[in-house]
């Protein structure tokens, strides 16, 4: 057990190592730097900015730009406890220890470990208690859903679950921080009181204890959702076990066979998940830090990866990092507590990272950043070229990609479609899940035809204007009309007047789809009133219609988790499939990859990826496939793990070597074989990983580093941030119209995914 | 002896998606106690496991499944007993060993605590139940009772582990054991040492025993009777030798004809026509 831990703790070097040379590259591909807007302001003169420079260490002595591998080696210089000078890291001569030394910060200017110091133990803390909370809760509640199996209790908590699931994080966020001030029973945000420091000492924990509810609350009711029904799916899976059986057949009460032996194989599977959910809070409590002003670990990176402030970044990813691990060490450690026959296999699950293993991997990227340097030292100009052809090379062959992603998975579920569409249609939930994602993706195609106004036409005298009320007049449908009531403040009054609406009403010609001329929308206003405006769900700050908006934003977030779920599902079958089916170095070589990419928090990853691949002169269509690539990216991570086990499991069976014994080629088998029988379980992976695409989409709108104006998103469209935000929704609450815009597309996506696996899967089709 | 087990007019179905499917059809059949074995032979899907499962009311409760009939145990019918009587009969009075005694176990319990558990639900007067278990173990043949004790299942072999499930069911030393097809999942060489224990504990204890199997070589020179089962009908019964010398439905002939014969020259297995024995 000791060499187990050991062998776990030791292997976090090469990947601190390899998580912070990663970000370092990622920061210097990031266009600008630290001093951009100090640049950009006319009123700060030249010097003084070469000055800067020369202190932060972007320049060296000479005025040349340092180089980032070179500021990187000073940088893992100073890390490094064990020192030898004058060379590395000191200026004594000798070998000796010294602290490791992470570089300052260059916003706040003070050492990045007190920074860190401060930070950490916020988020940690806020971990902690989410998990907690969520255990304490959806443990039981799934339980008694799988006892009560089909009961009303268990629908309502179904339900319940779905529409906590579907929730965006920061969506959440954003109401209780506007519930907390409408009723003022919880703080607004931060991590204790303006007057904490006045209180005695227990005070001012339980200051910091009222602070935490609502912030653990928004974090942890997704993962409550979540593990609920994996707990009540374990629990009816052991209930019919064989062993219950027994112990029934031995004389034991019910209660006695339910809570301890049934419960306590039921809930393994749920330990391991701990690992998982440790990764995901991280991420989440980014977004919750944000928007709840919690000064936490994730709240801190985000500020310093806007503002390039590279040493805070390094070193706080390295902090996720370490979180995650040990997160996972600690799920191992427990489930081989809880689990003996884990124990006894104890070499090694399949979640640690060997340190001879990953070393590996770290050589041959070495390698590669070898020549990077090479060139970059000898012909820099030359590599400037390549990487931006590079890019709009990789730009064009994501599009291909993703296009030919799309047509396969498309034949793929319409294959599977006609034979499952019938059970799903059969239950409530499916049918009523399908009609709604219908008309959600018929708005969108339709989306010039529906709205009334073009996403960038802005009416700054119509700002934060209210949704039209409507009135019966002269036998028609009328729209009121609205007036400021002063001329500086944004509320406005009905004015009394009133226009006909007019339906299938003339506006100037477009294009649907791009090819099919239109002159006409669904519903608009007389244009003989050029001023007057339809707003259905009322305007922006720059008055754009907000339901135009929201039309032409749902073509971006419908489109994104289909293509993005296109390219996973290709991608991580080829990849997992060959290296289950082939096995050795092949398998070896994919499973450390994939591992890599799964020990960093995925939105850390995701931040860090985006800054370096989007800069200002991309168009929107260019970021946006950058973004569907890079959610894929990540996403493809775990889905390849899966289809390798599965693959793996299939390759054995003896119509795989009965094929082979044929001489039937490789790619047949993989796509006559394995492929069917992992059809169904890819559907519905497919469809309930769909939600997470959309809400990773949204989130990256939402931090500002996704789609970008002109073009409309949903998570974009809740990004008024600037200033009080809550204040702001209070008056103006139609804004927050597109948050449930996405909670429905996500549950949608959810009740569908679970109706489809329960289709699919025999064993709940038991009454 | 007199009657231990009398079953009269059994009727089990299960509700499918749409309709009721009765999977045994009134069956009639009683076990005498002291020691009479009674064999039930059948293939997949006859209805044998089922039937034995009805015995203590094992099988899921209606609407899932539905069970008739009468079914009497020293007396009394299981079918109308309250939940608590029933937990008393169940273990104490009638135990089982199944299949698969890899699954039967749970995995994260060790054998010891298993059998434990049974000693003391059926006898809380013991004082040293885990000296009881220990005790148990050596019963069935496992050496070195006392480190075994604090074994998991999966650290056992398939024998050990069907030796561990039999002394689950002895614990309580129950009047009457149901066996379903206790070596089906065993070698053959196991097997026979696990019938060979069967029929010493049988004598020890004075227990009858159901075995549910279909495998003839295990009915001859252990059972008493036999009672062969198709498609939800005991279509014949009889003492085992007559049945096996004489059989009267051609079921039981087509049955007997299927076991390869050492010696005989046999280009192709006989097998079993099914639309044949559904006429009869």
């Amino acid at each position: 057990m000791t060499a187990f831990i050991l062998r776990r703790l030791l292997s976090l070097i090469p990947l601190l190592l390899g998580t912070s040379l990663l970000v370092s590259i990622l920061m210097y591909l990031s266009p600008g730097d630290f001093l951009t807007q100090a640049r950009a302001a006319r009123d700060i003169p030249q010097e003084v900015i070469e000055q800067q420079e020369r202190q932060l260490g972007l320049i060296d002595a000479s005025g040349a730009p340092t180089r980032w591998f070179v500021r990187y080696g000073h940088w893992i210089a100073n890390v490094a406890p064990i020192k030898y000078g004058p060379w590395v890291g000191a200026p004594e001569k000798g070998l000796h220890f010294g602290w490791p030394y992470f570089g300052e910060s260059w916003t706040y200017q003070v050492e990045v470990f007190s920074l860190l110091k401060q930070r950490v133990p916020a988020t940690f803390i806020l971990s902690l208690t989410s998990i907690t909370f969520a255990w304490c809760i959806a443990i039981p509640l799934g339980v008694l859903a799988a006892l009560y199996k089909d009961s009303i209790f268990d629908r309502l908590s179904a339900l319940l679950a779905y529409a906590a699931l579907s929730i965006p994080e920061f969506f959440l966020a954003i109401l209780a921080v506007y519930f907390a001030s409408i009723t003022g029973l919880f703080p607004e945000g931060g991590r204790s009181s303006v007057e904490s420091e006045f209180y005695p000492w227990a005070l001012q924990w339980v200051d910091y204890a009222y602070h935490l509810i609502l912030p653990t609350l928004v974090l942890g009711v997704g993962s409550v959702a979540g593990m609920m029904r994996i707990m009540r799916a374990n629990f009816i899976d052991y209930m019919r076990a064989e062993f219950a059986n027994t112990a029934r057949a031995k004389g034991l009460r019910e209660r006695v066979i339910m809570f301890q032996h049934v419960l306590r194989n039921a809930i393994n599977p749920l330990i391991t998940s701990f690992g998982y959910s440790f990764a995901s809070l991280l991420s989440g409590a980014l977004l919750v830090e944000n928007v709840m002003n919690y000064p936490g670990l994730g709240q801190l990176i985000f500020d310093a990866l806007i503002r390039e402030d590279q040493y805070v970044v390094m070193a706080g990813v390295m902090i996720g990092v370490v979180m995650l691990v040990l997160g996972n060490l600690v799920a191992d450690l427990m489930l081989a507590w809880a689990d003996p026959r884990i124990r006894n296999a104890q070499t090694g699950s399949s979640l640690s990272v060997g340190v001879g293993k990953t070393t590996w991997v770290w050589m041959a990227l070495l390698a590669v950043l070898a020549v990077e340097i090479l060139l970059e030292v000898i012909a820099p100009a030359l590599l400037l070229q390549i990487g931006v052809g590079l890019k709009y090379i990789g730009i064009l062959l994501a599009g291909l990609l993703a296009v030919a992603c799309v047509a396969l998975v498309g034949y793929i579920v319409y294959v599977l479609f006609k034979r499952l569409i019938g059970p799903v249609l059969r239950r409530p939930l499916g049918a009523v899940s399908i009609a709604i994602l219908g008309v959600l993706y018929s708005a969108a195609l339709l989306a010039p035809c529906l709205a009334p106004y073009p996403i960038t036409e802005q009416n700054l005298d119509k700002a934060y204007h209210p949704p039209t009320g409507f009135v019966w007049k002269e036998g028609g449908l009328q729209a009121k009309l609205y007036a400021k009531q002063s001329l500086g403040s944004p509320v406005y009054k009905a004015t009394g007047e009133s226009l006909p609406v007019k339906l299938f009403a003339k506006t100037d010609p477009y294009y649907l789809w791009g090819f099919i001329a239109m002159q006409r929308t669904l519903f608009s206003l007389d244009p003989s009133v050029p001023n007057a405006r339809l707003y259905l769900l009322g305007a922006d700050d720059t008055g754009r219609d907000i339901f135009s908006r929201l039309l032409y934003g749902s073509r971006i977030s419908l489109s994104i988790g289909f293509i993005g779920i296109s390219i996973t599902l290709i991608l991580g079958f080829i990849v997992g499939s060959l290296a289950g089916y082939y096995g050795g170095t092949v398998d070896f070589f994919a499973m450390r990859f994939v591992e890599l990419l799964m020990s960093i928090p995925a939105l850390y990853l995701l931040l860090a990826l985006r800054s370096a691949l989007i800069s200002p002169e991309l168009s929107p269509g260019q970021v946006y496939m950058i973004i569907v690539v890079l959610l894929s990216v990540i996403g493809w991570a775990g889905t390849a793990r899966i289809i390798r086990g599965m693959t793996l499991s299939i390759r054995n069976r003896s119509y795989v070597l009965a094929a082979e014994s044929m001489g039937q080629s490789l790619p047949k088998i993989l796509i006559k074989h394995i492929l069917p029988n992992l059809a169904s379980y890819l559907l519905v992976a497919a469809t309930l990983s769909i939600p997470g695409y959309i809400l990773a989409e949204a989130a990256l709108s939402f931090l500002g580093l996704g789609i970008s104006e002109p073009s409309a998103s949903w998570g974009l469209m809740l990004k008024q941030s600037q200033g009080n935000m809550i204040v702001f929704f209070m008056n103006f609450w139609w804004m927050l119209v597109p948050g449930f815009a996405i909670f429905i597309t996500v549950i949608a996506y959810n009740v569908l995914g679970d109706t489809l696996r329960d289709c699919v899967d025999p064993k709940m089709q038991v009454r | 002896m007199p009657d231990l087990l009398k079953v009269k007019d059994l009727k089990i179905a299960f509700q499918g998606s749409d309709e009721s499917i009765e999977v045994v059809h009134s069956i009639d059949f009683s076990v005498s106690g002291g020691g009479e074995t009674v064999a039930i032979l059948g293939e997949s899907g006859s209805g044998k496991s089922v039937t034995c499962l009805s015995l203590t009311n094992l099988l899921p409760p209606a609407p899932s499944c539905t069970v008739s009939g009468e079914i009497l145990f020293a007396g009394q019918d299981i079918l109308k007993m309250d939940a608590k009587a029933l937990r008393q009969i169940r273990g104490a009075g009638i135990a089982y060993i199944f299949q698969e005694p890899s699954a039967s176990l749970n995995p994260v319990f060790t054998v010891g605590y298993q059998i434990e558990e049974a000693v003391r639900l059926h006898r809380p007067d013991l004082s040293d139940a885990k000296a009881r278990t220990v005790e148990l173990l050596e019963l069935v043949g496992i050496r070195d009772a006392a480190q075994r004790y604090r074994a998991y299942p999966h650290e056992m072999s398939g024998g050990m582990q069907q030796r561990v499930m039999i002394a689950m069911a002895l614990a309580c030393e129950p009047k009457l054991l149901v066996a379903d097809e206790p070596t089906t999942a065993l070698d053959v060489t196991i097997q026979a040492q696990i019938i060979d224990l069967l029929r010493e504990l049988r004598s020890k204890l004075g227990m009858s025993i159901v075995l549910i199997t279909h495998n003839f070589g295990i009915v001859k020179g252990f059972a008493d009777e036999v009672l062969v089962m198709y498609q939800g009908d005991i279509v014949e019964r009889g003492p085992v030798e007559t049945v096996l010398s004489a059989p009267q439905h051609p079921y039981t002939k087509a049955l007997i004809a299927c076991i390869p014969k050492l010696g005989a020259k046999q280009h192709r297995l006989t097998t079993i026509d099914h639309e044949m024995a559904a006429s009869q």
